[in-house]
């Protein structure tokens, strides 16, 4: 950065002292907002997971106890459905894996990033 | 602290956010509000409009960190949001808050701000913060964004949502303009 461009820097820095206490409310409320957020996206999730899962077991317990005079249509839509709910959850989990896991490794190269600079330093 | 150790731990801060944790989001604020609300501030010229301002801004990022794909890419969004924010909030009140231009006879702006609650500063600093409150607001905000905030210009183009070319010019004429106030104050 130029000299010119440092000073002016240094003159914006020094403007007058910021007081944070107008906005302490809306932070709370911001925050409240988050963790309702967060709640119900994981109580959502979860039910998608318990709805699949459910629809899969009912389907395979249909299949296994179905009379041998069973139309075969039904027996594909009970197949079907039990592929389904297991997809559904097998997708489900597989993401939430996925997801756990990037968050953990981009963490742990943001933090061997961190004590490679303090190294150099 | 330097910057780029700064940058990493924000980014670890916006991991732990996206992985759903309230604690880290509190953190992020703390981090991040001052800042934010001085630019707000730059862009509305008021304190209660910049404060809305924030807020908003806040709520729109609970809102989407957790579909930002880059936790690198934070603090542009963030500087962004509260562009478009604070270019809303000036819509619907139907102005642009600007401080007002230095006028012929080189007399005290009307929204001066309050020397007292300054930090003290060399001359040459003085000087140049005088003239920066003549400077309307709009290259204020270019000038704090490229000197103080540290972004390039193809960052400010997207924050502020003007053509790169644009943001380039501007700059040369902000700083030039603010050249020839300090020259015309201290003269």
């Amino acid at each position: 950065m130029s000299e010119f461009g440092e000073m002016i820097k240094e003159a914006l820095l020094g403007e007058e002292s910021f007081d944070p206490s107008p906005g302490a409310e809306a932070v709370k409320a911001v925050l409240q907002k988050f963790d309702r957020r967060m709640w119900t996206v994981r109580v959502l999730s979860w039910f998608v997971v318990a709805f699949m899962f459910a629809l899969a077991i009912v389907m395979i317990v249909f299949l296994l106890q179905a009379p041998a005079d069973e139309s075969p249509g039904l027996l594909l839509l009970y197949a079907v459905l039990a592929v389904f709910g297991m997809t559904g959850v097998g997708m489900a989990k597989g993401y939430w894996f996925l997801m756990q896991n990037h968050f953990a490794l981009m963490k742990e190269v943001k933090r061997t990033q961190l004590l490679l600079i303090e190294k150099a330093e | 602290m330097t910057n780029q150790r700064r940058q990493l731990i924000d980014e670890m801060i916006v991991l732990e956010c996206q992985a759903g944790s309230t604690e880290a989001f509190e953190v992020l604020i703390t981090r991040w509000q001052e800042r934010l609300w001085r630019h707000a501030f730059r862009l509305t010229g008021r304190e209660e409009a910049a404060w809305d301002v924030i807020q908003e801004t806040w709520l729109a990022i609970t809102q989407g960190i957790v579909r930002l794909q880059d936790a690198t890419v934070f603090r542009r969004w963030a500087y962004t949001i509260v562009s478009r924010k604070a270019a809303s909030w000036q819509r619907s009140r139907g102005r642009l808050e600007r401080i007002e231009p230095l006028d012929a006879d080189g007399n005290v702006l009307s929204q001066r701000k309050d020397a007292s609650k300054r930090s003290p500063a060399s001359n040459a600093t003085a000087l140049l913060r005088e003239a920066l409150e003549y400077l309307p607001s709009d290259r204020q905000v270019l000038l704090s964004l490229r000197h103080l905030e540290g972004f390039d210009v193809h960052e400010i183009a997207g924050i502020l949502g003007i053509p790169e070319g644009t943001v380039k010019s501007r700059l040369h004429h902000a700083r030039e303009e603010l050249r020839h106030i300090v020259e015309r104050i201290d003269r």
